[in-house]
């Protein structure tokens, strides 16, 4: 083995460590989530939904399950899980929609433990859960009709994207929705930086689920991220320095 | 019911409108309580009755009063009352029997005891004169007491005959002994207490007999505890229940019994004289009745037989007789006292009571029907759509406005050049196609040439995509290039196909290519391996130059990253549209790169064709890039100076 | 038994996770040819999961088709669309001519309409960006969008000058110092947020294949 390979093994170790320690420590201290204008938006726009019966939608992405992409969708998977227990009960129940047919199976799933969990289980529907198209464009195509046909007032997008994200973004615009976008493609952040009404820059769609009174260890891991973050900020300005001193 | 003082004549209260006289029928005038009230004799009381009439009054035996007689003495009995004249509603219950014993002698019940004026006690019992406001009723049976009482002497008289009861069984004569007669000469009381009559509480000493308790009243209102309360027979009906002890003998009053107490009497024949009874009476008599205040309900009620009571026509008991008329009593008009009707209303209580009248109100009117609002036309997306469609069609179609060619070569050109110059000739080049349908325009253009150039160097080309669409759009190119060259498929250029399974797959085929794709693509419909130009590949290192045409920045760093230890020091060249260059450019441009070449824009593409002398699908849209790319810088700059234009002003106006 | 199938797949997860994270750390012949397998039973398992999307999306426009909802000519054009191809692909092959000329003059002519469609949405966004977001942060979007746009097109006049050479070094500096860097540390913020994300699966805390 490898200095990198003991590395690797190192790094994810004590990743772990740290997040069960942070997990453990977030009862005694819990964590004081930034105050983000896009959630505290996104929690009066799904009530306001639930209250005038209109439906939110929320998008996995055109991601696939198996890959680096797959991270967001498993993100948005967690927020769908959360929003689907406090929608299962009003007229229109969230709707969640993926260009995958496994991301379609794992929205699935996740609205159908939501479901169980809220005593509702014989309100779920398999469909509910849908692929509307096996490629991004043929997805965003497919989008315009699931939004207007199901009256969708709060617009999701969280998962992977490519450009057909801004399709996607704008579409929920013109149909005068609320449009939360974000993605772990830089690319297309910018593109929902212009299209969407509240993007996710960065890392921040990976938080969706902590912000939507997510589990101890959500709001430990944005702890930890923040502090590997640091970390990482500091070991590069001091490779920087090293450099131009000539150190290294 | 409202307690409002009322005169004596009043047939309903000023206030809230309730009868103060009961019907004899209802809608009848009531009767005067004391019109024909005529109290029974001894003998047709139970003996318990007469002992306490003896000890309250002190009065012996009464006689029976005949009907005729209106001026009859009140130490007479009371005849019993037809059932036209004086109904009493407790006149339904089975008088009880004679023999049926009442309190113990000597005992008098205490609600009959605070009746009779006891050892006077200074100031509980007011003296005549001394009273109070005294009720009508009480006020009236002292006057008529009073004028009758001068005309009577009191006589005793055998007990009366049986009255003349239709459905009561006959009382048996009393058989106690009477009680001492009252002596004669004496204020006639009509058989009423003393002090109810006014009298000084000195008459009420001369009553023989036993001095009666004080009224439980006046004991509560010393703070002393009363009396055991004697025991009244239950009003029973059926035969079974326990025989009371005491129970009273009612009096000879008949009246109509409805039909359902009728039927809850028990058998008519009468008991035997040593049967005790089970039932009591429950008839009181009229001087008794004359006690009962005008508030509670009258016992006088006629009932009408059953032919001629009414039929209920209306509500739940419709069709019974014998029910109470709601509607004439309830629905009665009402006329409104004078000054005493009128409901105070506060400001606060007026607007809420309007409030709901007009909610209610609302409720009634139709809504209209608010036309939904016309969508606004999206003018400047129809601009835009027009402008950008005209710029890219004139210079296609029509020439249009030249743009001059780029003159200078980027640096990456000419290393990109000199690898594919020294590619190997004999090993295959692998080209993975990663884009989508919708980005073929661009990435053609960019691809065109670099494809040529491999081409032209007599190079292998084999195609592989990890998208479902990547293999038509690799024969779509290739075919393309490959006509010009004279390539033939098989034997120049090879399909390996779709690679399924994403950037988990990128590394499979890194590892062994030849167990990660099995079937080809427009192939002899074997393994694409079995070519002759692949027979000597058997990893990735076995291709001279792997080159990934795509838009996306995370499959080109999948590519990078998941494929340089199976690379082996061969050329990884990306082929990226203009937005995957500045994040690919790192891997580019690192100390040890992972990438050799890079080829980004169609600015590079038309360089790359200019520096292989040929005209290629890169140049012919040179014009139509450089137009459309003005016009949308135009509109970005306009937009940024409406962006600010707006912002000032709304930031003067607020 | 429903709790304990929970728990079931809980540690089938984590054990799979670990046995494939394990396999790219260790080179033991053994735990990578695990990693390989299930590697490969994942690659299965998602073009089977494609299928399930596409009954799946069969059964929704089916739905529509039914119970004739709003836009059901839509859905039914699409089923025939996608059994027509289907069953012409199971006919006559994936690399027929027929299945040819359907994604070079159909699919393809779509797609590139719908990324022309993109262009002009992006440009009416670029539009109205800054009336509509108005802070710094769009002010210099729009400014590095246009130093980029110009930088990177021709000009129709002046081409050849000292100006546009200066704005293509200007659009080179900018996108590759400024633009790139930001982009590197919103990649590690994102990395970042995979690694923990993928850390709360291993660890069963996020479950997101349901309950």
């Amino acid at each position: 083995m490898t200095v990198q390979d003991w590395l690797t093994i190192g790094i994810v170790a004590g990743l772990a460590a740290a997040l069960i320690v942070l997990t453990v420590a977030e009862r005694r201290w819990p964590t004081t989530l930034r105050r983000g204008a896009a959630f505290e938006a996104l929690d009066s726009a799904i009530e306001r939904a639930v209250e005038a019966g209109e439906r939110v939608h929320l998008s996995l992405g055109t991601g696939s399950l198996i890959g680096s992409d797959c991270a967001p969708a498993l993100a948005g998977a967690t927020a769908l899980a959360k929003i689907a227990e406090a929608t299962t009960l009003s007229d229109r129940p969230v709707v969640a929609s993926a260009g995958d047919g496994a991301l379609a199976v794992l929205a699935q799933d996740a609205l159908r433990g939501a479901y169980a969990r809220t005593g509702a289980k014989e309100h779920y529907r398999a469909t509910t859960g849908r692929m509307l198209g096996p490629t991004p464009f043929s997805y965003a195509a497919a989008l315009p009709v699931i939004l207007s046909s199901e009256k969708v007032s709060v617009h999701l997008l969280t998962g992977s994207f490519g450009a057909e994200g801004a399709l996607a973004a704008d579409m929920g615009e013109r149909q005068k929705a609320f449009v939360l976008a974000g993605s772990d493609e830089i690319q297309t952040q910018a593109l929902f930086f212009t299209t969407a009404e509240h993007a996710l820059i960065g890392e921040e769609v990976f938080v969706t689920g902590a912000y939507l009174q997510g589990s101890g260890m959500q709001r430990a891991s944005l702890r930890l991220q923040d502090g590997v973050r640091l970390a990482l900020v500091a070991a590069i300005l001091l490779g920087t320095l090293l450099r131009t001193l000539g150190v290294l | 019911m409202c307690r409002t003082p009322n005169p004596a004549d009043a047939e309903t209260c000023k206030l809230c409108g309730a009868r103060l006289k009961p019907t004899g029928r209802l809608g009848t005038p009531s009767e005067e309580p004391d019109s024909e009230m005529r109290l029974p004799a001894t003998a047709e009381l139970p003996p318990w009755l007469a002992r306490l009439r003896k000890d309250v009054t002190g009065r012996g035996v009464i006689p029976p009063e005949s009907p005729e007689k209106e001026d009859a003495s009140p130490e007479e009995e009371e005849a019993a009352p037809s059932s036209e004249d004086s109904p009493d509603w407790l006149g339904g219950m089975r008088p009880a029997d004679s023999e049926e014993e009442g309190p113990p002698e000597g005992e008098v019940p205490a609600w009959l005891a605070e009746q009779a004026p006891a050892a006077p006690p200074s100031g509980a019992i007011p003296a005549e004169g001394e009273e109070g406001p005294v009720p009508d009723w009480l006020a009236r049976i002292r006057a008529k007491a009073q004028a009758e009482g001068r005309a009577e002497a009191p006589a005793e008289e055998a007990p009366a005959a049986e009255p003349p009861a239709l459905q009561t069984p006959p009382s048996a004569p009393a058989e106690s002994p009477a009680p001492a007669p009252q002596e004669s000469g004496a204020e006639p009381t009509l058989g009423l207490p003393d002090w109810l009559l006014g009298a000084p509480p000195e008459a009420a000493t001369k009553t023989e007999g036993p001095v009666p308790a004080e009224p439980s009243w006046l004991k509560e209102a010393r703070g002393e505890t009363g009396g055991e309360l004697p025991h009244v027979p239950a009003l029973l009906m059926d035969g079974s229940a326990p025989a009371p002890v005491g129970d009273a003998e009612i009096g000879p009053i008949s009246v109509d019994v409805p039909d359902w107490m009728t039927d809850l009497q028990a058998p008519a024949e009468a008991p035997p004289p040593d049967v005790r009874p089970n039932l009591a009476p429950a008839t009181l008599p009229a001087w008794l009745e004359a006690m009962r205040p005008v508030e509670t309900f009258r016992s006088v009620v006629e009932i009408e037989p059953e032919e001629d009571q009414t039929v209920e026509a209306a509500g739940p008991l419709a069709g019974l007789r014998g029910v109470l008329l709601a509607e004439p009593v309830m629905a009665m008009p009402r006329t409104p006292s004078v000054g005493g009707g009128r409901l105070e209303v506060t400001e606060r209580q007026f607007a809420q009571a309007e409030l709901l009248h007009r909610l209610v109100e609302e409720e009634q009117r139709e809504a209209k029907v608010r036309p939904q609002p016309k969508p606004r036309p999206p003018l400047l997306r129809w601009l835009v759509t027009v402008v950008l469609f005209v710029a890219a069609a004139v210079p296609t179609f029509a020439g249009g406005p030249a743009f001059p060619l780029p003159q200078l070569q980027p640096r990456e050109l000419d290393v990109l050049a000199s690898i594919v110059d020294n590619a190997p000739v004999g090993q295959p080049v692998l080209v993975v196609f990663d884009y989508e349908a919708g980005y073929a325009g661009e990435l053609e253009a960019v691809a065109s040439p670099l494809i040529d150039h491999v081409l032209s160097r007599g190079l292998k080309l084999a195609t592989l995509s990890t998208r479902p669409t990547g293999p038509p759009l690799a024969e779509r190119l290739v075919a393309q290039v490959a006509a010009r060259h004279g390539a033939v498929r098989s034997l120049d250029f090879v399909h390996l196909g779709y690679l399924s399974g994403g950037p988990t797959a990128v590394q499979l085929f890194a590892a062994a290519p030849t167990q990660a794709v099995f079937r080809g693509y427009l192939g002899s419909g074997g393994s694409p391996w079995l070519e002759p130009m692949l027979l000597n590949v058997h990893s990735l290192s076995d291709f001279g130059m792997v080159i990934v045409v795509t838009t996306g920045t995370e499959i080109a760093r999948t590519w990078a990253e998941q494929t340089q230890p199976w690379l082996a020091g061969r050329p990884l060249v990306m082929v990226l549209s203009a937005g995957a260059e500045p994040l690919v450019r790192p891997y580019y441009e690192a100390l040890q790169p992972k990438v050799q070449g890079i080829l980004s824009g169609l600015p590079a593409a038309v360089s790359y064709e200019l520096r292989l002398g040929q005209v290629g699908p890169a140049v012919s849209r040179w014009n139509a890039f450089g137009l459309s790319l003005m016009l949308v810088e135009v509109f970005l700059v306009a937009g940024l100076l409406y962006g600010l234009v707006v912002w000032i002003v709304r930031g003067r106006k607020a | 038994m429903r709790g304990g199938l929970h728990y079931l797949w809980t540690a089938l997860a984590i054990l799979f996770g670990t046995l494939v994270l394990l396999g790219y750390v260790f080179e033991i012949p053994a735990l990578q040819s695990i990693r390989n397998l299930l590697m490969q039973w994942s690659v299965i398992l998602s073009a089977a999961a494609l299928l399930l999307g596409l009954v799946n999306m069969l059964s929704v426009h089916w739905n529509k088709v039914g119970a004739q909802e709003k836009g059901w000519p839509y859905s039914a054009l699409l089923l025939l669309a996608l059994l027509g191809t289907f069953i012409v692909g199971l006919i006559f092959g994936p690399d027929s001519a027929i299945l040819s000329a359907l994604f070079n003059d159909v699919q393809q002519p779509v797609e590139a309409s719908l990324v022309a469609l993109l262009a002009v949405t992006l440009t009416v966004a670029a539009f109205r960006l800054v009336a509509r977001r108005r802070n710094a942060s769009s002010i210099v979007f729009a400014v590095s969008a246009l130093v980029v746009l110009l930088g990177t097109g021709p000009w129709l006049v002046g081409g050849d000058g000292s100006w546009f050479q200066t704005m293509g070094a200007l659009r080179a500096w900018w996108s590759q110092v400024w633009a790139a860097g930001a982009a590197r540390g919103l990649l590690l913020g994102v990395a970042l947020g995979a690694t923990v994300t993928g850390l709360r699966v291993l660890l069963g805390s996020d479950r997101p294949y349901g309950d």
